[in-house]
């Protein structure tokens, strides 16, 4: 047994989560329901959050929209951002928070603005994803602006292997392609306008016209 | 909503025919053929159930897959079997599962030996593991709360602590993050679990990864014994166990009674045990030495000789006050001494609170009349009315929002603050502090379709659109209405109370009523035992009568009376008029008093202080709200040379003259319950753990006769108008005790005092949230930290009472106030930025 079974020095490997080795600060107060006196909330942020909330039968259903909306501002779901939504819609904090680290496309810390998500599934890992994703995150090396991660299917296999650049779907990408991508995003320009998936002849325009109302 | 009946099916479990009520679930219906199914995250008082673990699949004929019997109701006819080696399988599966990645640390886990985890796999488990990878370890144990301690790697992700923060307190603090083999228990960005009721979690926990912080490693469960008793702190009176470890307390555990708590507790009531043994208790009678001018430790008998002295010399110019811990056989023996040996007639129990006509109490004690507790949760309306139960009667609290959640109950809340109840009413409704009698007659009015509405919420500064639909609430959301009011509303509003309730028809109505949330723990039964100034044992009129709280300390500062006889009761720190009471006390010519704590008042003016028992120590009955007579058990020796209180005052009437025949508790009791004509024939032994409601008993026809008809209910005075002011109100919060302060547990929520302002006058004044001010009145000042909330109402100031300082008891006259608020200190005044304006944040900020 003991040879299948090294001795792992404790907390030895450590833990992959965040927060699983983490006490709470006892020097905080406790979070309920953000106080509108005292939570100053901006009101185009406030807007969005209500139209969310108007949609649905349960206000709670608003939680995933609201917090994109958050995150759009802020830039991440940093907890003045959690405590915005929250104080908007009623919730804890606490709530949100959970919601928020659930879900992958929501950030629970600070990123670069430009989002580039590289698939790394099954389609796209066969023509090149995982290395795809290294020439990327190579081109962008430690720029803070930059938040460059690997993704599951993200439905585009046709285009494989493809990143979402700012929400923007290109492919089929090369490794080339990686340093471009970067530059483009830097000086501000459209990237890989040829590769973008939204500019492709389409068998039926106007089922595209449809997805992109 | 009515309760739902009960029918029985039939059901074979495991080749045994049995019949259950139909619609519990497989778990719980087993129990009807003793079979026990293992479970861990079912637990019916969280809600419906989650089926998170697994533990409990058995197989059902029908169904080809195994079914989780937590989650799967009985049906007529349903053929189960838990022994077939699929569901053995099934059952060491899982418990191999659930062990793949738990640390195996019994032997230096908390919960070893009372740990279900444990019990389980011993009972259903394989009994051997086939992981043989290293396991996931963490830091441990981390904190989650100054109270409660969290072992992440032990967790086995049933849900219970959260869904109890989410769904019973509803305080939703408590979360699972991320998801997957990655979830984990914890808050939103490191904020500590602190909430009133958070210490449940504990004992919910299945597992050693929730443990309390004040009992960790002080014992393992076969060093203990539990003590079944009843917590005073509070006139909710839960029901606990305490854990004892040689004679002392280490730990408080609900002990659910369906009719008192429902099972759970607050945290005043699982951690304020460290007051028994604090450091600063009071073990030994103290008598002032004439020389030194200091309290000093003395003899049984000489403290007894001086104080028996000093009663006798203030003889009919004595006044007697009862506290809310005091029983009933003290607060019966105490008034027995006081009126039939000192001839005196000044006893009270109402916490300096008016004085409340006996035929009005009788009328609104009437057995008919009262609705018991768990009528709060199957109502069909729930009028809150003057209290914040959070404050006043904690575990309540819990059950009004059972009853919204689960059963769909109409709760309307009438407060003069904003309460924690108001995001789960249908309806809220605010008047202004001092317009209490206004807006109860202003209900009346509406209710009734008489009277003059629009002026009375003009008094009352009520809006009378909300009254008229507050009305047609009670008269057409259905015939069950609840109505659970304060004392504190004063006397003046009680008549059109009970106008309201007769035009509701709610009098002998099964699950409908009234209950009185009483100031002080047994403060009903303290009225039933004949402590207060116009009423006898069983609410009988007194041969005199006396003077109410109040009175007794204008007549002591004025030097009408002489001595001051405290059972339990602080007066300084608890009633209204602060400087009035610090006069009286320091004007007596004698203060003899019964405490566990000293307090400044006993340090500077008493002249005997007798050590008291705390309540873990206690025989004897209190009542709770709704009339159900408790009993305080013995669980503990009592410290030092306390000694039982009925003894104490039994030997003080001895030397007073007057033998009261008590030679032991019980025989107290016994006194007591040949006194009260509606308790006639109770016995300690017909009490039990579970306690009788006098209303169910025969003897309740004993019940003083109410007079019959409406009852004039008087011209309300207006609530004082602001102008330029603002009104003061007041509350009392849960944390706001001396018991609270000396536990080194719960210190840290001890009540600091706060000026709760509504956004418009912090801007108006020109302070800031946090900032210091100076709330005065006349010459009186209190110093507070502004606390800007959204939802109180312009125009009023809301302050706590009894904090250790600054209590805005010390602001609270006669007549309710007007007080004048203004920032202090050398700091000039800052706008507030921005906040309640909806200005937006610059990107800096926003960014930052
Ligand atoms: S901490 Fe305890 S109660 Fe909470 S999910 Fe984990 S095992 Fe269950
Ligand atoms: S696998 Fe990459 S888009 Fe589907
Ligand atoms: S007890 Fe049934 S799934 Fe947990």
């Amino acid at each position: 047994m003991s040879e299948q079974s090294p001795a792992v020095a404790r907390y030895g490997h450590g833990s992959r989560i965040p927060g699983w080795d983490d006490s709470v600060d006892l020097g905080k107060d406790p979070a309920p329901v953000p106080d509108p006196a005292t939570t100053p909330v901006p009101p185009q942020l406030r807007e969005q959050i209500e139209a969310a909330m108007a949609k649905y039968p349960n206000f709670r259903s608003a939680a995933i929209p609201a917090l994109h909306a958050a995150q759009d501002l802020h830039g991440w779901c940093s907890p003045e951002a959690i405590e915005q939504v929250a104080c908007v819609m009623r919730l804890t904090p606490g709530y949100l928070t959970a919601v928020a680290t659930f879900y992958d496309m929501f950030e629970t810390e600070p990123v670069g603005r430009h989002r580039v998500y590289v698939c790394t599934n099954i389609s796209c890992s066969l023509r090149g994803g995982p290395e795809l994703l290294a020439a990327v995150q190579q081109a962008a090396g430690e720029d803070p602006d930059f938040n460059v991660r690997g993704f599951e299917c993200l439905g585009a296999c046709d285009i494989a292997p493809m990143a979402s650049v700012n929400g923007e779907f290109v492919g089929p990408l090369e490794l080339a392609d990686a340093e471009q991508l970067v530059a483009d995003l830097r000086e501000g320009r459209e990237v890989l306008p040829e590769k973008q998936l939204s500019r492709r002849a389409c068998a039926d325009p106007g089922a595209k016209a449809q997805a992109h109302e | 909503m009515p309760r739902p009946e009960r029918r029985f099916v039939t059901f074979s479990i495991d080749g045994r025919e049995v019949s259950a009520p139909e619609g519990v679930m497989l778990v719980d219906g087993a129990k009807y053929g003793d079979v026990e199914i293992p479970v861990f995250c079912y637990e019916p008082k969280l809600g419906a159930p989650v089926g998170a673990c697994r533990m409990c699949l058995v197989e059902v004929e029908g169904i080809p897959k195994l079914q989780t019997a937590c989650s799967t109701p009985v049906k007529d006819g349903m053929v189960v079997h838990t022994q077939t080696d699929r569901v053995r399988e099934a059952q060491n599966s899982v418990i191999e599962f659930l062990l793949v990645n738990h640390p195996l640390d019994c032997p230096v886990c908390d919960k070893g030996g009372e740990c279900p985890l444990q019990d389980i796999t011993f009972g259903w488990g394989r009994g051997i593991s086939r992981m043989v990878e290293p396991k996931r370890h963490f830091k441990k144990p981390l904190e989650l709360s100054p109270l409660i301690a969290i072992d992440r790697e032990r967790c086995i992700l049933c849900y219970r602590c959260v869904r109890f923060s989410q769904e019973v307190s509803e305080d939703y603090q408590l979360v699972l993050n991320e998801r997957g083999a990655s979830t984990y228990v914890g808050t939103f960005d490191g904020h500590p679990y602190v909430a009133p009721f958070s210490g449940n979690i504990i004992e919910l926990c299945p597992v050693g990864a929730l443990t309390s912080r004040a009992y960790r490693f002080r014992a393992r469960p076969w060093d203990i014994e539990g003590a079944g008793s009843v917590c005073t702190h509070c006139p909710a009176q839960c029901n606990v166990e305490f854990t004892v470890r040689d004679e002392r307390v280490l730990r408080v555990l609900a002990r659910d009674n369906e009719g008192v708590d429902d099972g759970w507790l607050c945290d005043k009531g699982r951690f304020a045990y460290q007051a028994i043994h604090s450091e600063e208790r009071i073990t030994e009678p103290l008598v002032r030495d004439s020389e030194s001018g200091e309290l000093v430790p003395a003899t049984w008998e000489y403290a007894l000789d001086v104080a028996a002295a000093a009663l006798q010399a203030g003889g009919s110019k004595t006044a007697a006050l009862a506290g809310g811990t005091t029983t009933n056989e003290e607060g019966f023996l105490l008034q027995r001494v006081v009126r039939e040996a000192l001839k005196s007639p000044h006893v009270d129990s109402r916490a300096g609170l008016p004085q409340v006509d006996l035929g009005l109490q009788q009328a609104l004690a009437a057995p008919g009349l009262q609705a018991t507790i768990p009528d709060l949760e199957f109502a069909h309306t729930v009028l809150v009315l003057g209290t914040d139960p959070i404050d006043d009667v904690a575990s309540l609290d819990l059950r009004i929002r059972k009853g919204v959640r689960r059963n769909g109950v109409k709760l309307a809340v009438a407060t003069s603050r904003p309460s924690a109840l108001d995001p789960n009413a249908k309806l809220w409704l605010r008047y202004a502090p001092g317009g209490e009698h206004a807006f109860v007659a202003a209900l009346e009015a509406a209710v009734t379709g008489s009277g003059d509405l629009s002026a009375l919420c003009d008094a009352a500064d009520a809006d009378p659109k909300a009254l008229e639909a507050l009305a047609a609430l009670l008269k057409d959301g259905g015939e069950d209405v609840v109505i659970l009011w304060s004392q504190r509303l004063g006397a003046a509003p009680l008549p059109a109370l009970l106008n309201v309730a007769a035009a509701l028809r709610l009098e002998g109505r099964d699950g409908a009523g009234l209950i009185e949330v009483p100031v002080g723990g047994n403060g009903r039964g303290l009225r039933e035992a004949g402590v207060q100034s116009n009423g006898g044992p069983g609410l009988s009129a007194p041969k005199a009568p006396g003077k109410p709280a109040r009175e007794i300390a204008a007549a002591l500062a004025s030097g009408d009376l002489s001595t001051l006889w405290l059972l339990h009761a602080d007066p300084v720190r608890d009633y209204a008029d602060r400087r009035l009471w610090e006069r009286a006390a320091a004007n007596a010519d004698a203060l003899v008093a019964h405490a566990t704590l000293l307090n400044d008042t006993l340090r500077e003016h008493a002249t005997v202080v007798f050590p008291a028992e705390s309540y873990a120590e206690k025989e004897g009955t209190i009542v709770n709200l709704d009339g159900r007579v408790q009993r305080l058990r013995v669980a503990i020796g009592r410290p030092g040379a306390v000694r039982a209180e009925w003894q104490v005052i039994a030997d003080l009437s001895k030397r007073l003259g007057l033998d009261l025949g008590v030679l032991t508790g019980p025989m107290a009791t016994r006194q007591l319950v040949e006194a009260v004509p509606f308790y006639a024939g109770l016995t300690l032994k017909e009490i039990g753990g579970r306690g009788v409601r006098w209303q169910e008993r025969e003897a309740a026809s004993a019940a003083p006769a109410a007079p019959a008809g409406p009852v004039e209910s008087g011209e309300p005075l207006p609530a004082p108008r602001p102008n330029g002011a603002l009104r003061l109100g007041t509350y009392r919060p849960i944390w706001a005790a001396p018991e609270v302060e000396v536990s080194p547990a719960l210190k840290f929520l001890a009540a600091k005092q706060q000026a709760e302002l509504s956004p418009v006058d912090a801007e108006r004044l020109g302070v800031d949230n946090g900032a210091k001010v100076s709330v005065t009145a006349g010459d009186a000042t209190v110093l507070a930290k502004v606390f800007v909330r959204g939802n109180v109402p312009a125009g009023t100031v809301f302050l706590a009472e009894a904090t250790a300082e600054q209590s805005a008891t010390e602001l609270l006259g006669e007549a309710p106030q007007l007080v004048s608020v203004e920032p202090y200190g050398q700091r000039p005044p800052v706008p507030l930025e921005g906040l309640a304006r909806g200005a937006r944040p610059s990107d800096d900020e926003v960014n930052s």
